[in-house]
C-alpha cells in the first residue's frame, strides 16, 4: 500500500534579518489510509508548521514531501491550491466558519474552489446537507455561526471540511476552545468519521484527546522524539 | 470557475454593506454631477442651435456684412464699402435665389401716444422676410411700392407692438407711431420669432430701405446682405465664390483685406461648438480629478475591507482559493461595485436633469450613460488592481492562526 502522506527529512526554517528560526528540523513519515494520527508535543515544538506544511499552506525548506504520491515542492501556487482542494480538509481550533455565511454555505465554500469537475449545484447542496446531518446539525442549515454553540461551529467546519471528498483530514487543536463536554463530542465525531475510513490527522496538545488515536506522534524541538502505536 | 468567482464577490460584498456603500459613494457622487454637467452644456447647445434656425439662419442662407475682420462684432461696422449695387450683383451668381440687403442697427426711442419704447430700427426690401424667413401676424407686409416711394410705413416686432399697444396689438394696425422725429403708420405686425440667447428677436421695426437710406442714415451704404441659396449642397464653396466676386467689386489689391465678411451658419455653429468645446475641456478636467477622488475613495476602503476580512481570505485560501482567484474575487468587487455606483450616479442625474426641465435647458442624451459605464468600469478596475493584488499576497497561515504564533 503506498501512504498517502510521505515526509522525508522535512526541515523549516524562518529567517526574519539575520536571526535564523529552525521549526523543524528534519522530520520523516508515512501516512497510510484510513490511520487517524494525532501530533502532540508541547508549545513551540513545531507542530502546526508540521500541519501546516502537510497543509500545503507552507512550503518545506527542505526534504521532500509525497502526497498521495504527488511531489509537493515543485508545484505552483495554482497547483498547490487545487491540490488542498480536493485532497485535504481542514479543521481549525477557532473553527474559521465565514460569519456571514449560513451553516450550508458554510459548508458548501470548497465547491467554489473546485475545478474541473462539472458544477452540479443541487447535487452539491444535497451532499452539504447530508454531511449536516452527518455531524447531527439537520435542523441548522440556515443558522449562522453567531448563533451557534461553540461545539456546532466545530461540527459545522468538519462538515466542511469533508465536501470534497478528501484524502486526509488535518485538524489544529480541534477542541482547544471548547469545554470537556464538547471536546468529547468532537473527538468521538472524528473517531466515528475515522470508523468509516477516513484518514485524520490530529494536532494537540492535551493528552487526553491524543490518546484516544490510533497512532501517536511526539514532537519535541522540531524533532520527532517518538510515534507509538495506542491502545 | 470564472463566473463562481464573480459570484461569491457579489455574494460576499453584499454581506459587507458598510464597506459596499462607502465604496460607492465617492463614484456616484462623481458620475451624478457629470450626468447632469453634460446633460446642461448639451441642453445648452441645443438651444442655441435650435435659436439660430428661428433667426432665419438655416444652412441655405448666408450673410454677407461690410466690414472685415471678425465674424461677431457688437456695433455695425461703419465700413461704408458695401452697396445696394453689390446685393443686386449678387444676384447674377446661379446659386443665388434671393437677397435681402439691410440698414442700421441702431437703436432709437420710439413714441405712441404718451408710451415710448426703445428698440432697434431696420431697413430692409420686402425679400428680406423671405430669407430671415419672417412670417406677418397681422396686416399686410412690405411691398415694393413701400419701397419705390420711400413710404414711411413700419412693420413691428411683437415685443415692440406689445410694449406700445398693450393687451391689444391689433390696435396697431393703422396707427402713426413716432420713431425719431417721424411719423410711421404700422402696416403690419411680424409673427412671434422668440430669444437667441439673451437676445430677443422679436425686438425691432421694419421699415423700408429707402426710408431708412433718407431719414436716418442720411447715405445709401449697407451694413449687411443677406442672402438666401438654392440649395445647401456646398455653403463653403459657394462661401469662396461670394468671397472672390465681391473683393473684384470692390476692386481689392491682392495685399488689401476684405472690406467685408461673408458668414454662413456654419460658421455660427463653429463658434458655439467652439465655447461648448472649452467648456467641456473644462468638465473633463474637474471630472477627471472627482473620479481619481472616487478612485482613492475605493481603493482605501477595500484595503481597510481587505485588513478586515483577512481571516475570510486565509480560509478561502486553506479551502483551495489561490492568490488568483482571491485576487480576482476582489478585482471583481471593485469594479462592479463601481460600476453599479456609476448606473446609481448616472440614473440620479438623469432624474435631477429630468426635473430641471422646465427651469433650465437640458439635452437627455446617452452619452452619459456610456460614459459612466466606461469609466466606472475603468476607476474599479484601477484603484481595485492594488488591493485586490494585496488580498492575494495575504499569508493564509497568519491569517488563520491569527497572532497565535
Amino acid at each position: 500500500m503506498t501512504p498517502v502522506i510521505f515526509l522525508d527529512k522535512i526541515e523549516k526554517r524562518y529567517e526574519s534579518g539575520s536571526v535564523v528560526t529552525e521549526v523543524l528540523k528534519g522530520v520523516s513519515f508515512s501516512i497510510f489510509p484510513g490511520e487517524l494520527v494525532s501530533i502532540m508535543g508541547p508549545s513551540g515544538a513545531g507542530k502546526s508548521t508540521l500541519l501546516y506544511i502537510l497543509g500545503c499552506l507552507a512550503r518545506p525548506s527542505a526534504g521532500q514531501y509525497k502526497l498521495d504520491g504527488v511531489d509537493v515542492g515543485k508545484l505552483s501556487d495554482e497547483e498547490l491550491s487545487r491540490l488542498r482542494n480536493a485532497k485535504l480538509g481542514f479543521v481549525f481550533q477557532s473553527f474559521h466558519l465565514i460569519p456571514q455565511y449560513t451553516a450550508l454555505e458554510n459548508v458548501l465554500l470548497p465547491t467554489v474552489y473546485r475545478r474541473g469537475r462539472k458544477q452540479e449545484k443541487k447535487r452539491d447542496i444535497e451532499k452539504a446537507k447530508e454531511l449536516l446531518n452527518l455531524v447531527g446539525l439537520e435542523t441548522r442549515y440556515h443558522y449562522r455561526p453567531g448563533e451557534l454553540s461553540g461545539g456546532q461551529k466545530q461540527r459545522v467546519a468538519i462538515a466542511r471540511a469533508l465536501m470534497n471528498d478528501p484524502e486526509v483530514i488535518l485538524a489544529d487543536e480541534p477542541t482547544g476552545n471548547l469545554d470537556s463536554h464538547q471536546s468529547d463530542e468532537i473527538v468521538r465525531l472524528l473517531l466515528d468519521l475515522n470508523e468509516r475510513g477516513r484518514t485524520i490527522i490530529m494536532v494537540t496538545h492535551d493528552p487526553e484527546v491524543g490518546r484516544q488515536a490510533r497512532r501517536m506522534i511526539t514532537i519535541r524541538d522540531g524533532l520527532i522524539q517518538s510515534d507509538v502505536p495506542c491502545s | 470557475m470564472f463566473i463562481k468567482i464573480l459570484k461569491v464577490s457579489l455574494k460576499d460584498s453584499l454581506k459587507h454593506p458598510l464597506f459596499t456603500v462607502l465604496m460607492m459613494v465617492g463614484i456616484v457622487v462623481s458620475i451624478f454631477s457629470m450626468t447632469t454637467i453634460v446633460a446642461i452644456g448639451e441642453g445648452t447647445k441645443m438651444e442655441i442651435i435650435q435659436a439660430l434656425k428661428g433667426f432665419g439662419f438655416g444652412g441655405d442662407v448666408m450673410m454677407v456684412a461690410a466690414g472685415g475682420g471678425r465674424i461677431f462684432r457688437h456695433r455695425p461696422s461703419k465700413v461704408k464699402s458695401l452697396t445696394v449695387a453689390d446685393a443686386e450683383a449678387l444676384k447674377q451668381l446661379p446659386f443665388v435665389k434671393a437677397v435681402a440687403p439691410r440698414q442700421g442697427m441702431r437703436r432709437y426711442v420710439v413714441h405712441f401716444r404718451g408710451r415710448s419704447f426703445h428698440t432697434r430700427i431696420l431697413g430692409v426690401t420686402p425679400s428680406f422676410l423671405t430669407v430671415g424667413d419672417y412670417q406677418i401676424d397681422m396686416g399686410q407686409a412690405l411691398g415694393q411700392q413701400d419701397l419705390r416711394d420711400h413710404r414711411k410705413v413700419c412693420l413691428l416686432g411683437k415685443t415692440v407692438a406689445e410694449e406700445l399697444f398693450p393687451g391689444n396689438r391689433a390696435a396697431a394696425l393703422g396707427q402713426f407711431i413716432q420713431i425719431g422725429k417721424f411719423f410711421f403708420r404700422v402696416k403690419g405686425i411680424l409673427a412671434e420669432k422668440g430669444q437667441l440667447g439673451r437676445f430677443d428677436m422679436d425686438d425691432r421695426i421694419l421699415i423700408p430701405l429707402t426710408t431708412a437710406s433718407t431719414l436716418f442714415i442720411r447715405d445709401t451704404y449697407l451694413h449687411a446682405i443677406s442672402v438666401k441659396l438654392s440649395d445647401a449642397k456646398d455653403i463653403a464653396a459657394y462661401q469662396r465664390i461670394v468671397r472672390a466676386f465681391l473683393r473684384k467689386r470692390h476692386h481689392l489689391h491682392p495685399d488689401e483685406p476684405d472690406d467685408f465678411r461673408v458668414v454662413t451658419s456654419l460658421d455660427v455653429v463653429q463658434i458655439v461648438n467652439r465655447s461648448s468645446r472649452e467648456l467641456t475641456t473644462l468638465l473633463v478636467r474637474i471630472m477627471i480629478i472627482s473620479l481619481l477622488v472616487s478612485g482613492i475613495i475605493i481603493m482605501n476602503v477595500m484595503l481597510a475591507a481587505i485588513s478586515e476580512r483577512k481571516v475570510e481570505i486565509g480560509i478561502k485560501r486553506a479551502l483551495g482559493a489561490s492568490r488568483r482567484d482571491i485576487l480576482s474575487q476582489f478585482l471583481f468587487e471593485a469594479v462592479w461595485l463601481s460600476l453599479i455606483g456609476s448606473l446609481v450616479g448616472v440614473g440620479i442625474g438623469m432624474l435631477a436633469a429630468y426635473f430641471l426641465k422646465n427651469t433650465i435647458p437640458v439635452s437627455l442624451t446617452w452619452r452619459p450613460l456610456y460614459m459612466a459605464v466606461g469609466f466606472g468600469i475603468l476607476v474599479g478596475a484601477v484603484s481595485g488592481a492594488f488591493p485586490a493584488y494585496r488580498a492575494g499576497q495575504v499569508d493564509p497561515i497568519r491569517a488563520i492562526l491569527g497572532g497565535r504564533q
